[in-house]
């Protein structure tokens, strides 16, 4: 697993990119990508040394972005990470005890690569991206 | 047995809450605290109590007690 970046949920990408614009310096900031099967909208940015922050906004009715906002609770929402053999993966994170939150799903953002959630052991959220 | 194996998965899960003697009608938001989340911890023990693993089609459709004691029967 190759850590990819960290996913920040925020009411608006504009106010999330404002406020990461504030503290980092930053190297490249990606376009927006619309993503109506995950219900977000998102955009990467990264910063001097090289980590990646994706800011999400809730995109349509049916969001995970907007209980977590109301709540003020797992804003700093997930850790990324790309995998080879995204299958083996997936049955071997089951094994060792983390629970899918969504089915797989392919991802605007990643080129229509699949990628999973899954809540670890230790009760935080981790991504996993499809790798070519 | 099952029905008494999930209501001590819930006490666990959910150890401020009362938990009545009859689960069927119990499911997702049913206490405040039960949200997505605490709802995969709750699969999670369920997973470790009966000695089976859900399908990520079942972890992700599992949503109602009635249905979860439905599928164990099936394991």
């Amino acid at each position: 697993m190759k850590f990819h970046h960290i996913g920040i949920f925020t009411k608006s990408i504009s106010y999330g990119k404002k406020q990461i614009l504030s503290f980092l310096t930053v190297k490249n900031i990606s376009k927006v990508y619309y993503d109506t099967s995950l219900g977000v909208k998102v955009l990467f940015i990264k910063d001097k040394s090289n980590i990646i922050y994706e800011i999400v906004s809730p995109l349509g009715k049916k969001n995970p972005v907007k209980k977590v906002i109301k709540e003020n609770n797992n804003i700093l929402n997930h850790i990324a990470y790309k995998v080879k053999n995204f299958d083996k993966k997936i049955i071997n994170l089951r094994k060792n005890g983390f629970a899918p939150l969504i089915k797989p799903t392919r991802a605007i953002a990643f080129k229509k690569k699949r990628v999973c959630f899954f809540l670890t052991p230790l009760n935080f959220i981790i991504e996993i991206i499809e790798d070519d | 047995m099952i029905k008494k194996k999930l209501r001590e998965c819930l006490i666990k899960t959910f150890p401020k809450e009362r938990i009545k003697n009859n689960i069927d009608d119990l499911k997702v938001g049913s206490f405040k605290k039960w949200d997505s989340l605490a709802h995969l911890n709750l699969l999670l023990l369920v997973e470790k109590k009966f000695k089976i693993k859900f399908s990520i089609d079942e972890m992700t459709s599992l949503k109602k007690i009635s249905q979860i004691i439905n599928k164990i029967k099936k394991k």
